[in-house]
């Protein structure tokens, strides 16, 4: 019989204690456990997010006041002349260019400086975007380069029919094929123009699902709007890239036009989640002070029991070290217990709520989560006994052998 | 074996100041079984208490086998109460989570690790010797009074004492069980050797002492 087991026996015969005790840990563990998984998931549907947009400008014609994602100045008649592109261009790179000269070389890695000479040019997709009438229903029409929209859309995917290749084909958003019931092969009118759907493109939660998709020359001859286009969106390709520099020098160089980081309304998006996430880890951290109160108003209460049992322990000969270590397996008992119970009930919480909380974020349950929840339980419940244990095993012998 | 010198016990109970045990001398020789007799309060227990190293006296010696126990750590007293006291306490005193076996082989847990290797067939042999063969893997709560008091005076033969101590030991008895006890204690001191120490406030259980002493006020008379 070694003291250990002594221990579990212990444990397992108080069993309304060792109920309340472990389920008061395990819902502080629970509670870590979910706000981990979640905080995790929502963490990396944003770094998703930024990787998306990338180091990313959006220029708008400098006449337009929205800038947020949704309308882009559509149908207000602001267009930013086709042939500004090459200008911009030229002022984004010797900008961006500037910008790692000036840090002393391009970073390839996080903290490893490369050589300017590594710099990929930057991926420039211009749209042009007209509001129109296809069977009844308002849509916007997007004229794009498909070729430069592929690459700097990588994640666009076809659920149905192909990609874009031709200017008398039209690709459509999942949205407006569902609502609109057009499928891959269907006629499609436009302006009195006839086009063929080549395909589907797969839901990708942006505007983008709302949007038929042509070829931007095609477009611009339907709409009468040669060399007219709505933005032009920047795709830097290069990581670290000094967005920031380009960003200005196209608003103070460039003239007719706006240039916004995408990755500054990210970044401001991901700064305002940590802030949130550590609150929710400072509630839950009062969470654990309360169980660990809890754990520890518990071990008290029972002391009268305890000093009786540790009487008859010191008679037979135990030292107050041994008793110590006895009440401290009891707490790793409990802290294991619990931090089990609490990992199980963290996994299931996260995965029925995290789902609703962050809409769309990829919960998954984590195993290296458990010895986290096995360590804060222990943790918990060891930090509750220390000062109860010490408090039995100094008891003096004789008022505990006087209470035998 | 035993030999108490100018043994004293005072403390406070608020600004009272309380003499529970005053000045004892006395002497106890291996397989001697002495009975100190004395009625509630009169400082018996305090008495027995600092002879086996639980609780520290005013003044005076506690010396066992030429070691002067007071004179050494926590450690040691702890160590020496395992290796060469058996306790027998007013009540039976078992762990109710450890079965007859486990709480005769107890003792075992606190003391060398060699020791306790044959800890289970001793306690098994011990819990013979004392009539409870057929309830050797039984919980406290399965044994009567009676069995349970042999199971802790099992437990305090384990390490083979050099003294036994028994407070009271058959206070909750029946007639017929605590001459068993009594008998059995006895008989186990003898077999061992061991000086046997007895507290009681019954004369009756003083018959076969070799010394009985009574104890008023703290003081021997």
């Amino acid at each position: 019989m070694r003291l250990y087991q002594i221990a579990v026996r212990e444990v397992g015969r108080r069993k309304a204690r060792t109920l309340y005790t472990t389920s008061s840990i395990a819902l502080s563990v629970a509670l870590l456990i979910a706000a981990m998984m979640v905080g995790f998931a929502g963490q990396k549907d944003l770094l998703l997010t930024i990787a998306r947009y990338g180091h990313s400008l959006t220029i708008f014609p400098a006449t337009t006041n929205e800038t947020s994602l949704q309308r882009f100045g559509i149908g207000v008649g602001h267009y930013i002349p086709e042939d500004a592109i090459p200008e911009i261009q030229r002022t984004y790179e010797a900008a961006i260019r500037a910008g790692w000269e000036k840090r002393g070389g391009m970073v390839l890695d996080a903290g490893a400086p490369g050589g300017v000479d590594n710099l990929q040019p930057a991926l420039f997709t211009p749209r042009l975007y007209e509001e129109t009438t296809i069977g009844g229903r308002k849509v916007v029409v997007a004229g794009v380069r498909a070729q430069d929209e592929y690459k700097a859309r990588f994640w666009w995917e076809v659920d149905a029919g192909s990609l874009l290749a031709r200017d008398d084909e039209v690709m459509v958003g999942k949205v407006f094929s569902r609502v609109a019931g057009f499928k891959p092969g269907d006629p499609m009118i436009i302006n009195g123009r006839p086009f063929r759907v080549c395909g589907v493109l797969r839901e990708t939660d942006s505007p983008d699902d709302y949007m038929v998709f042509g070829d931007l020359k095609a477009v611009q001859s339907v709409f009468g709007k040669p060399n007219r286009v709505s933005l032009v969106n920047v795709r830097a390709m290069c990581n670290y890239c000094p967005v920031g520099e380009a960003e200005l020098a196209i608003n103070t160089k460039v003239v007719g036009v706006r240039a916004t980081s995408q990755r500054e309304i990210a970044e401001a998006q991901h700064k305002i989640f940590k802030n949130v996430t550590r609150v929710i880890f400072g509630l839950i951290m009062l969470c654990f002070v309360v169980s660990c109160m809890a754990v520890f108003n518990m071990v008290m209460g029972s002391i009268h029991a305890r000093m009786r049992e540790a009487g008859l322990l010191k008679a037979v000969g135990a030292s107050r070290g041994q008793l110590m270590r006895l009440y401290m397996y009891e707490a790793l008992v409990i802290g294991l217990v619990g931090g089990a119970i609490g990992y199980g009930i963290g996994c299931g919480l996260a995965l029925t709520l995290g789902p609703w909380l962050i809409d769309g974020a990829p919960i998954e349950a984590r195993w290296l989560y458990l010895p986290i929840a096995i360590g804060a339980a222990t943790l918990t419940s060891v930090l509750a006994t220390i000062y109860p244990a010490h408090h039995v095993a100094g008891i003096r012998a004789a008022d505990a052998f006087r209470a035998l | 074996m035993v030999e108490l010198r100018g043994l004293s016990k005072r403390y406070r109970i608020g600004d009272q100041v309380v003499d529970a045990v005053v000045d004892v001398n006395l002497s106890i020789g291996s397989g001697e079984f002495v009975a100190i007799l004395g009625h509630s309060g009169s400082g018996k227990s305090t008495l027995l208490s600092m002879i086996g190293g639980l609780a520290r006296p005013t003044a005076g010696t506690v010396v066992i086998g030429g070691e002067d126990i007071w004179r050494r750590d926590d450690r040691f007293r702890a160590l020496f109460r395992n290796r060469r006291i058996g306790f027998v306490f007013q009540f039976a005193s078992l762990i109710p989570t450890l079965n007859a076996v486990e709480n005769v082989a107890l003792p075992r847990r606190f003391g060398e690790a060699a020791a306790m290797a044959r800890a289970e067939q001793d306690a098994i042999l011990l819990l013979d010797r004392v009539g409870l063969s057929d309830r050797l893997y039984c919980y406290p709560s399965e044994l009567s009074g009676g069995q349970q008091r042999r199971v802790a005076i099992a437990r305090a033969l384990i390490n083979r004492p050099g003294l036994i101590l028994a407070d009271e030991p058959t206070g909750d008895l029946d007639e017929e069980t605590e001459a068993q006890v009594m008998s059995l204690l006895r008989e186990s001191a003898l077999e061992f050797g061991a000086a046997f120490l007895l507290v009681t406030h019954s004369r009756d259980l003083t018959r076969d002492a070799t010394q009985v002493v009574r104890l008023r006020g703290g003081a021997l008379q």
